[in-house]
């Protein structure tokens, strides 16, 4: 199946699940502060289309920072852990463990540390779920040895930056690259969390209890949709890079 | 006059700790390979076959004992050397062209990448890999990647190309095909060889002389001359004095599995 057709039947999945909708809607007959259609939704979307980019841009640059720290941040604990077998042993059951915990209260707890500055709050918890991947994917790759063709760099008298940029680097980068497609929603759901435990008049997750508060149930959607299309969009941005960047890794034998 | 010398192993032994104590792989191994030779060693699954090679490239250092390359002790891993492996090793996310390129980047990087990927596609058409340049490894089958494998061995002009049972997960036809692709690289480029094989066939088809080892630990039990005139093709191996030479091994072989003192030096005429 060509990639034209898999595109047309996916729209027209969601093209049927609205349609079905809208019908449902109109033969029950809700009012607005029960439940909206997808065409008051719409209709949201460009009514308030200003409100949602203003809040939306809250979340974007916080997200996107918090992206940055995570995939620095990820990619210092995956070299230390990559590379020393005690490091590794000590920070990987820590780094899981804290991984466990659910995000939502770990919202709560940065919502107490960080009163009165909610963009930290917000950035910290973006940066903790994309580091973990992050981290993680650069261990694995960093860890990975193959004695042939160290032993062949070995007799052609490579020094480690050889090692490194023309075998570490590229090695690791479809895993990081792949993790980068988890590590950019994942961070999306941080920012949003804590944007909605901690209401600071900034970001879609405000403008979501703000829908709730006003049983506005079409803003509410509309949030929801534009949440989608970024969270959509962040993944894309990361499976581009990775057909770009990592393509190799695709061929089969 | 002596034959000048590329590889010499003086008595050379190495042991190593494991679960079960310290175990003696090589005992008073000596081996020498002259300029230009091409020398295979053959002997029984875990002998040392692996270790004697990476000594040799410098990779191991024997527990007593010297080796020599080209005159000088080899204490660390030398840049005069070829090596290819069972596993090509060759890295996935470079094409074939950049992979044979590889050595040169390391050990050249004032060559211009032009000139390095020249090089590189030159031997590749030389092995019939025309057209392969810009494949990667998992586009193309073992046989080719082995042949991507050897011109990488070869591209800095080595003087001492090392086979460690580098066509053993090759299947048959291929096998005999990349036989008469070194015999082409030989001619073409002459450097001197040292094959380890568990292959008769292969040992006896490229070789000046073959070194059969006794079971570990591992000592030269026989040295044999292949010394044929007639130009080595496939149908060499299926020669009447060929067949006898390597039934000749083959007993030694037993004999070495069986751990049966066998006599030192023997020619095969």
């Amino acid at each position: 199946m060509n990639s034209g057709m898999r595109l047309g039947l996916g729209a027209g999945g969601v093209a049927c699940f609205l349609v079905l909708w809208e019908l449902i809607a109109l033969a029950v007959g809700w009012n607005n502060d029960v439940m909206a259609s997808p065409i008051d939704i719409v209709a949201e979307l460009f009514g308030s289309g200003l409100l949602l980019a203003q809040y939306a841009l809250d979340t974007i640059w916080r997200v996107l920072v918090g992206i940055i720290l995570g995939i620095i941040v990820g990619t210092a604990l995956g070299d230390v852990m990559g590379y020393s077998s005690k490091a590794r042993l000590m920070l990987y059951p820590l780094m899981r463990g804290l991984n466990f915990i659910p995000m939502a209260s770990v919202a709560l707890v940065f919502a107490v540390l960080f009163k009165g500055n909610e963009t930290v709050s917000t950035i910290l918890a973006a940066m903790l779920l994309a580091a973990f991947p992050v981290a993680t994917a650069v261990m694995v790759g960093v860890s990975r040895s193959d004695p042939a063709v160290d032993e062949l760099f070995r007799v052609w008298g490579a020094t480690k930056r050889h090692m490194l940029w023309k075998v570490t680097v590229p090695r690791t980068l479809p895993g990081f690259l792949d993790a980068l497609k988890i590590a950019m929603p994942m961070a999306f759901v941080g920012a949003t969390l804590v944007e909605i435990i901690e209401p600071h008049d900034a970001g879609l997750g405000h403008l979501l209890n703000s829908g709730r508060a006003d049983s506005d149930v079409p803003l509410t959607f509309a949030v929801l949709v534009v949440q989608g299309i970024l969270v959509g969009v962040l993944y894309l941005v990361a499976a581009k890079l990775r057909t770009t960047f990592a393509n190799w890794a695709e061929v089969e034998a | 006059m002596t034959e000048s010398l590329e590889v010499e192993l003086r008595e050379v032994s190495h042991s190593f700790e494991s679960d079960e104590g310290e175990i003696n792989l090589i005992e008073g191994l000596s081996l020498s390979v002259g300029v230009g030779n091409f020398v295979s060693v053959i002997g029984p699954d875990g002998c040392g076959k692996s270790t004697i090679a990476k000594m040799v490239a410098g990779l191991v250092q024997p527990s007593k004992g010297t080796v020599w390359l080209g005159g000088e002790q080899v204490t660390s891993p030398r840049r005069t050397v070829g090596i290819v492996f069972r596993d090509p090793a060759l890295l996935e996310w470079m094409t074939l062209v950049q992979n044979v390129a590889l050595p040169l980047e390391v050990m050249a990087p004032d060559m211009p990448s032009e000139e390095r990927e020249e090089r590189a596609g030159d031997l590749l058409r030389l092995v019939s890999l025309e057209g392969y340049e810009k494949m990667r490894p998992a586009e193309v089958s073992t046989g080719i990647r082995m042949r991507a494998a050897l011109c990488r061995a070869l591209v800095h002009y080595p003087e001492l190309l090392i086979l460690d049972e580098a066509f053993e997960g090759v299947g048959i036809f291929e096998r005999e095909s990349l036989w008469e692709t070194i015999q082409l690289l030989r001619e073409m480029e002459p450097f001197t060889g040292l094959m380890f094989t568990q292959s008769l066939r292969e040992a006896v088809f490229l070789s000046d002389e073959v070194v059969v080892l006794s079971d570990k630990p591992a000592k030269s039990s026989l040295v044999a001359k292949v010394e044929f005139n007639e130009e080595r093709k496939r149908s060499f191996i299926h020669e009447h004095e060929v067949n006898k030479l390597m039934a000749k091994l083959r007993e030694q072989i037993e004999a070495a599995v069986a751990g049966i003192e066998l006599a030192a030096e023997e020619d095969s005429k």
